[in-house]
């Protein structure tokens, strides 16, 4: 969309505000993370880590306030108004504990959202119950050839009296002990089927219960099943039979852009919690030191990416819930990498703390341990790519998909979505139209503000030509997979075009709120910073420094700018993400 | 027995394989990171030298690095570039096993180099002089150092710089003779160690140490010890001398041929590691053709 026809819009005042409430409220729940008398704080949560278990305190609190009803549809009894607020509302539980979010929500999100999106009115029904009463929910994953030992081995199904008869081992299933559901993939004669079965019923001669965790996934609750023979009722079957890996990929893009949103919170105490550490070796009346200011500015500038490209697949889920997949694929691929990697970067400024167990350095380690966890690695990545990959052929011979211009409600934070459509959700596609729409800004000179008044103007207008190159050339190479294999799937280009990809994606998202930020009024509480082009520019550069096109520094103003409202935010207790709720500290 | 059991078990380094890129043992590369879960290989320029391909083949191999080249002055360090290059994408092509057209290296923004997309593999580069390193590992994070013997008399003027207090003190008791050579050993791990948390010289190397690792079968190492000056294993301590937990890594001071000294710092991250890291078995066939069907292809 031209700048021209971008209209002022309607304030969206109280979603805004009430998002941002809804954040503050659960944050408040678990206390001042900081303070070193609180039960549920990070001295407690250190302490459990070293035993390699989640904080049994938290985890009550978690479900004392039922915070499993946020992914709960509204119609099913639940406070879901919106994936996108589901994600920024749990950040809060992953700022403190990623073991925490993994135990209480992850699993349960990972089975609720098959459920959602492939499950009968009455498995629906039954699931929203469970977690509305505070139950958990198990998954039983099928086998993968990259697999971690959740993807190993797999269950079997067969047709027998009306049901059917489940066997086969699973070494490793997340909340094993304390799921009320289990949704379990298994393979037969016509291919995978899924099953929602209750964990109450399961036990039998049938049943045998498998060894305690290995290294690394301590205080997960994981366990291991093996069945024979073992009778399940025709009712429990999700999807029809032998669609099992259909139904389950169509609800990949709710978990894959919900988790990547609610990493989010993992990035915000590492940068938080770094900020404090180098405080407190800060000497009175002397500037921060410029390698604290460039590592705490990425940190922050990367966060603000990380979430425009979640805000974006979370609300395409709503929006655009046919044309989502690659998208939602792209966020939870990039973002535990971006995180990850300025986590890294942070660790510069923690110096010996870096290895102590105890204090704001050791919670940089845990997190960058657990962003790496509970997004499953390479494994995570290789399910993303599962969905990217042969799209990229589809792109580069669609030039109508290549220029159709997207919703410009996917970039607006805080305001109303549609519920969620299980049947458009199924229709597999990835026009998300994000390509056209950082193409068409970068041909018409649009990529930042408009007029050469602007300060910046000529920055953005260098960045324009490298992602223009940049644009080309991930066409030319897309339009050429396949060429020596035949099948497009099978060049190996395609992995790293996967990447290219998605940067690309996270680079259109970042233009698409800033954009939206800009043209809202003045009053608008989602204005503001996020108006302001110099964060834009920042994450403009960090992106294509990424891609392998690096161009000159960012100007210093700019880069003021950012760090100011970093401070502001430090200061204040504000949350460095596009809500920037306060916190408890 | 799971992988992640095999991976705990086996922690042994394979040999530093010396290649003459891009016409190197790709097959022993392949077996070591299936059976090891690392790789290591090596080249000098003068092997590159003789085994250089044609012009053409170079520019093809150096893939989306090509323009850096083009833009250095005919010399060595352009020289490296290439070999270094070429070297770094035949390694990681033999690994995960697909044509080296296939594979991207991309960049953090440290500078730390990584395979793009293929993220079952860690990669780390090492050059000096006249000998190129590259490490491979499918386990977790690698970081790799190569230096000349003959280096450790200027290394060791820096040793206020790249010591924790400790550290000294036990280089300093040591005999005098072995004193370069081991404060040479000390810096190469904490090079290793920086490169595989991605820091470069950005990490300050007076903040955390290293100590000989204990010998087999006894508990921690032994404090106020420094190093030994050869090849050896060794533990990552604070900065006030004691062992820190680090259990997931493992450190590796190596010799070479020529007079080269290297070493290895490596991650074993028990989760998320797949045993198969193949390129081509990346994309789930299953799911792809669920989720598009005919009209992928």
């Amino acid at each position: 969309m031209l700048l021209s026809e971008v209209r002022p819009r309607q304030p969206a005042v109280d979603q805004w505000v009430a998002v941002r409430r809804r954040i503050t409220a659960v944050d408040q729940a678990f206390g001042d993370p900081w303070d070193e008398d609180n039960p549920l704080g990070f001295t407690e949560i250190l302490a459990a880590d070293e035993r390699e278990s989640c904080l049994a305190a938290a985890l009550e609190k978690y479900d004392e306030h039922l915070l499993n009803a946020e992914f709960v549809p509204a119609a099913l009894g639940g406070r879901l108004v919106g994936m996108d607020t589901a994600g920024a509302v749990l950040r809060p539980v992953f700022r403190r504990d990623a073991r925490l979010g993994a135990i209480g929500g992850i699993s349960s999100l990972l089975v609720a959202s098959v459920v959602w999106a492939a499950g009968s009115e009455a498995q629906r029904r039954r699931t929203a119950d469970a977690l509305l009463g505070g139950g958990r929910l198990a998954i039983a994953c099928h086998q993968l050839e990259h697999a971690n030992i959740f993807f190993q081995e797999e269950f079997r199904a067969k047709p027998a009296g009306g049901g059917y008869v489940l066997s086969g081992r699973k070494p490793a299933i997340n909340n094993l002990d304390r799921a009320e559901l289990i949704l379990a993939y298994a393979s037969g004669p016509d291919g995978h089927s899924l099953f929602l079965l209750d964990r109450d019923r399961l036990p039998g001669p049938w049943m045998k219960r498998l060894g305690g965790a290995p290294a690394g996934w301590g205080g997960m609750g994981l366990g291991g099943l093996e069945l024979l023979e073992c009778p399940v009722p025709a009712s429990s079957l999700v999807g029809g039979w032998g669609q099992g890996v259909a139904a389950g990929a169509s609800a990949y893009p709710l978990m894959n852009a919900t988790i990547a949103a609610m990493l989010i919170g993992l990035g915000d105490t590492a940068l938080r919690a770094t900020l404090r550490f180098a405080a407190g070796r800060a000497r009175p009346g002397r500037s921060t030191p410029a390698q604290v200011r460039t590592a705490v500015n990425g940190a922050f500038t990367d966060l603000l990416i990380a979430d425009c490209l979640t805000l974006t697949a979370t609300r395409s889920l709503h929006l655009v819930p046919e044309q989502c997949d690659v998208l939602t694929a792209a966020a939870k691929y990039l973002v535990p990498k971006v995180l990850s990697e300025s986590m890294h970067h942070l660790s510069t400024i923690l110096g010996d703390g870096f290895h102590t167990t105890a204090g704001p350095a050791a919670l940089v380690r845990k997190h960058l341990r657990d962003v790496d966890t509970v997004s499953f690695g390479h494994v995570g990545s290789a399910v993303c790519q599962t969905a990217i990959v042969p799209f990229l052929p589809m792109l580069a011979r669609d030039r109508d998909n290549r220029t159709a211009q997207p919703d410009p409600a996917l970039f607006r934070p805080g305001t109303a979505v549609p519920a969620l459509d299980p049947d458009r959700l199924a229709q597999f596609g990835g026009g998300d139209r994000l390509w056209g729409y950082l193409s068409r800004a970068v041909d018409s000179g649009e990529l930042g503000p408009a007029g050469t008044s602007d300060d910046l103007a000529d920055e953005f207008a260098v960045r324009a030509t490298a992602f223009a190159a940049e644009l080309a050339d991930v066409l030319e190479t897309a339009t050429d997979l396949g060429f020596d294999t035949g099948d497009p799937v099978d060049d190996p280009r395609a992995i790293p075009l996967s990447e290219r990809y998605a940067l690309l994606l996270a680079a259109a998202s970042c233009l698409g709120v800033w954009r939206e930020a800009a043209a809202a009024p003045a009053d608008d509480p989602g204005a503001g910073f996020l108006a302001d082009p110099a964060w834009l520019l920042l994450a403009l550069d960090r992106l294509l420094r990424r891609l392998g096109r690096p161009v000159p520094p960012v100007p210093a103003a700019a880069v003021d700018r950012v760090h100011d409202e970093l401070r502001r935010r430090a200061d204040g207790a504000r949350a460095f993400d596009l809500y920037a709720a306060e916190l408890t500290g | 027995m799971s992988g992640t059991e095999r991976a705990e078990r086996k922690r042994g380094l394979p040999p530093v394989r010396m290649v003459g890129a891009p016409w190197g043992v790709w097959d022993v590369v392949s077996k070591d990171i299936r059976t090891t879960g690392v790789a290591l290989a090596a080249t000098t320029l003068g092997r590159w030298a003789e085994d250089r391909p044609v012009e053409p083949r170079v520019r093809t191999l150096l893939g989306r690095d090509l323009p850096r080249y083009t833009a250095m002055e005919d010399g060595v360090v352009r020289e490296r570039f290439a070999a270094s290059r070429v070297l770094l994408r035949c390694v990681v092509a033999a690994a995960i096993g697909v044509p080296p057209g296939g594979v991207d290296i991309g960049y953090h923004l440290s500078g730390r180099p990584y395979a793009r997309g293929y993220d079952q593999v860690d990669i780390s580069l090492s050059h000096t002089g006249d000998i190129i390193l590259v490490g491979v590992t499918s386990r977790g994070r690698i970081g790799v150092d190569v230096e000349p013997a003959g280096r450790a008399a200027e290394v060791a003027e820096l040793d206020r710089h790249i010591c924790t207090p400790p550290e000294l003190a036990a280089v300093n008791e040591g005999p005098a003779e072995e004193r370069p050579a081991r404060l040479l050993r000390i810096w190469m791990l904490k090079e290793a160690y920086s490169k595989a948390l991605g820091q470069g010289l950005r990490f300050s190397f007076t903040e955390f140490g290293f100590a000989p690792a204990p010998p087999r079968g006894s508990r921690g190492a032994v404090r106020g010890d420094t190093v030994a000056a050869g090849p050896g294993a060794a533990v990552l301590c604070g900065r006030d001398g004691a062992p820190v937990d680090a259990s997931a890594w493992r450190f590796h001071s190596l010799d070479l041929e020529g007079g080269m000294l290297a070493a290895v710092a490596l991650q074993y991250l028990p989760t998320g590691s797949s045993e198969d890291i193949r390129g081509g078995t990346v994309v789930n066939r299953a799911t792809a053709r669920a989720i598009w069907g005919t009209r992928a292809g």
